[in-house]
């Protein structure tokens, strides 16, 4: 178990395979409500799959048992809903931890999702997770363009994303095929004047 | 031959059929595990749009189903059992079935169909439905069958060609050989010889066919000798016979002649001795004592009764001689005039006549009349003692010629007698109940042999009698009355 300036909130909502369900029974089709919490829902859900299509390097895990971490940037706009998703799951093996950081500083985790409170100095927590191989994802509108990895965009009420994956390669990560055709599109960074 | 096609088609149709079977069952087997594959193949592709819930992705995933021709249709459901994706893109949802839980694979209303589950890692995400038509096995079986009858006809022909090459090595021979022997029994030509074909069992057989018809020739021949002989010897019977016969007329001639004259010759002296006691009678009636009286008619009846001897014996002789005519007569006429005649004798008798149509026949009408009469007067004579005798003269048909027959109610005759009754002064009753001599049945049988025809009788004692004759002219007359 890690400690650190995290506050680890231990879940109370039920298990993870109910709400899973709860979340896909109102996806397909379904126009994505302009309420809040639906989306995130759906972003909270999309976290935590993202992990399986994505491949770190070794170097980011101490042993074979060691847990992804999911690290929420800026104020969590998820409340438990993400705790509550990725409780008692495991991926290859792996347990999930959800920590929060504030104040930019990003500690150790694999993936980034940075918060809408930080829309405003995105490029600056990216510089900070440059070197990194740190999955970052967003659902600030442009993320990906802007050199975020994988971006969330609502279309036609449908929660998609896009993917950045030069960004990604050169974190060193490789992102399963089956995800990048998922993508709505696969983006470039725009090159900075 | 017929038989060599049936045997060798049922035989191949047994045979294919088996392979068929065996090769449809195998593509069955084939067609599911095809499906199988692109069950996974697909639904590991599938698997991350089904996580995520991509229906666009999805849907580009199953349209790639495209490419296997057999695909039908394929559906992907989510875990909650919604459709995400279907394929073709075009039919509407209600074409495919619900879900169903595990992987089952089965064949259904002439398609082939599987569900199969779709995982991510460990995680079941949804499940797969492909629906896959069986053409290919529709397609392997038309072949066999094309197969199959190509083989049939090809076998066929080639039994058609050993069965023909059979027949004229083996049946030919044979049916010539049945042919000959044929030959040989409707022409009754023993001289015919089968050709001998090879040194085979075919061979074999005509030898000893040949050898067969060899000892027939000889038994021929052998039978033809016999037959000769035996014609020889019934020549010489023949003229045995005839020597006999003719011997034996000329004894009867000289019987007859002998009868003749002594008869002639007896009623001389029998007149002289009759005259005389006439006379010795007249005497008695005046003077002399009533046993004299007595005497003397006995002496008289004695001679009368001699003389009707010597009478019939004489008419007996006298039948062979003189001619023998031949004319047209009618018999009903003889019989009514002997009845007349007969008048005087039965007017006191309660005589029942039953006389039928009798024919026209060809015959001497003095002779036959006296056939009738002396039958007549029998029948009259041995129905005496009757209440009402009853007299039947019919014609009837016995064993193909017709036969006139007298027949009566009376005192009949002893049947073990009946072979004695036409002989010479043969007589089956007593004189005391019956007079007679003894010889008008023998006239009447002297008369019919004359005429080339016979009599006989029949009777029961104290039944009656019934006498039948036949002769020459009353078969070949027609029925005139």
């Amino acid at each position: 178990m890690h400690s650190g300036k995290l506050i680890r909130r231990r879940s109370s909502v039920p298990r993870s395979g109910l709400l899973a369900l709860w979340f896909f029974f109102v996806v397909f089709c379904g126009p994505v409500q302009a309420q809040a919490p639906q989306r995130l829902n759906l972003e909270a859900a999309c976290l935590y799959k993202f992990i399986g299509y994505v491949d770190w390097p070794a170097s980011a895990f101490e042993n074979s048992a060691s847990p992804y971490i999911i690290g929420i940037v800026g104020t969590d706009p998820f409340n438990r809903i993400l705790d509550g998703i990725v409780e008692g799951e495991k991926i290859n093996g792996r347990p999930i931890e959800v920590r929060r950081f504030v104040d930019g500083k990003v500690g150790n985790c694999h993936v980034a999702f940075i918060s809408p409170s930080e829309s405003g100095r995105v490029r600056s927590v990216l510089d900070k997770l440059k070197n990194r191989s740190v999955l970052t994802v967003s659902d600030v509108s442009g993320f990906a363009g802007e050199g975020g990895m994988i971006g969330f965009v609502t279309q036609a009420n449908k929660i998609r994303f896009q993917i950045n994956l030069d960004e990604a390669e050169r974190a060193h990560l490789k992102i399963s095929a089956k995800l990048l055709q998922l993508a709505t599109e696969i983006v470039h960074t725009k090159s900075r004047p | 031959m017929l038989a060599m096609v049936l045997t060798g088609g049922s035989v191949l149709l047994l045979t294919s059929m088996a392979f068929m079977s065996y090769g449809v069952i195998t593509a069955r087997r084939n067609l599911t595990q095809n499906l199988n594959i692109l069950a996974e193949i697909t639904a590991a592709n599938a698997s991350a749009a089904l996580l995520f819930e991509e229906p666009k992705t999805a849907n580009e995933i199953l349209s790639k189903l495209q490419a296997e021709t057999t695909v039908i249709k394929a559906a992907l459901y989510t875990r909650d059992h919604k459709l995400l994706a279907h394929y073709p893109p075009t039919m509407p949802d209600k074409n495919y079935p619900a879900i169903e839980t595990g992987i089952i694979s089965r064949f259904r209303a002439g398609a082939v169909e599987i569900f199969y589950p779709v995982h991510e890692g460990e995680r079941w995400v949804g499940t797969l439905y492909l629906q896959s038509d069986l053409s290919p096995l529709y397609d392997r079986f038309r072949l066999y069958i094309v197969i199959v009858g190509a083989v049939m006809l090809t076998a066929i022909a080639i039994i058609l060609l050993l069965a023909n090459w059979l027949q004229r090595q083996i049946s030919g021979p044979i049916l010539q050989l049945a042919d000959t022997a044929r030959a040989v029994s409707e022409k009754r030509d023993y001289t015919v010889r089968a050709k001998a074909v090879g040194a085979d069992e075919l061979g074999a057989l005509t030898e000893a066919f040949n050898h067969m018809l060899n000892q027939i020739q000889e038994r021929e021949a052998a039978l033809r000798v016999s037959q000769s002989e035996l014609q020889e010897l019934n020549r010489e019977l023949e003229e045995r016979v005839l020597l006999r016969t003719s011997e034996l007329a000329s004894t009867n001639k000289e019987l007859e002649a002998f009868t003749y004259s002594v008869s002639h010759d007896l009623r001389a002296p029998l007149r002289h001795v009759d005259a005389f006691a006439q006379l010795a009678q007249e005497q008695t009636v005046d003077s002399g004592s009533p046993e004299l009286r007595k005497y003397v008619e006995r002496i008289r009846a004695g001679v009368q009764n001699m003389g009707r001897l010597i009478d019939d014996l004489l008419n007996l002789s006298r039948v062979g001689r003189g001619e023998v005519v031949q004319q047209s007569v009618s018999l009903n006429a003889l019989v009514d005039e002997v009845i007349s005649e007969m008048r005087p004798e039965i007017e006191n008798r309660n005589i029942k006549w039953a006389i039928g149509r009798l024919p026209a026949a060809a015959c001497d009408p003095g002779l036959i009349k006296q056939v009738f009469a002396n039958l007549i007067a029998n029948a009259v004579k041995y129905t005496r003692p009757r209440e009402q005798a009853v007299i039947t003269i019919d014609v009837e048909a016995v064993d193909g010629t017709r036969a006139i027959y007298v027949r009566d109610n009376g005192v009949g005759f002893d049947s073990r007698y009946k072979e004695k009754l036409f002989g010479v002064f043969q007589r089956l009753h007593r004189a005391e109940e019956f007079e007679g001599t003894g010889v008008g049945l023998a006239i009447v049988k002297r008369i019919l042999d004359l005429h080339g025809g016979r009599i006989w009788a029949a009777s029961e004692l104290d039944k009656g009698a019934t006498f039948w004759f036949t002769f020459r002219g009353l078969a070949t007359q027609q029925s005139k009355n």
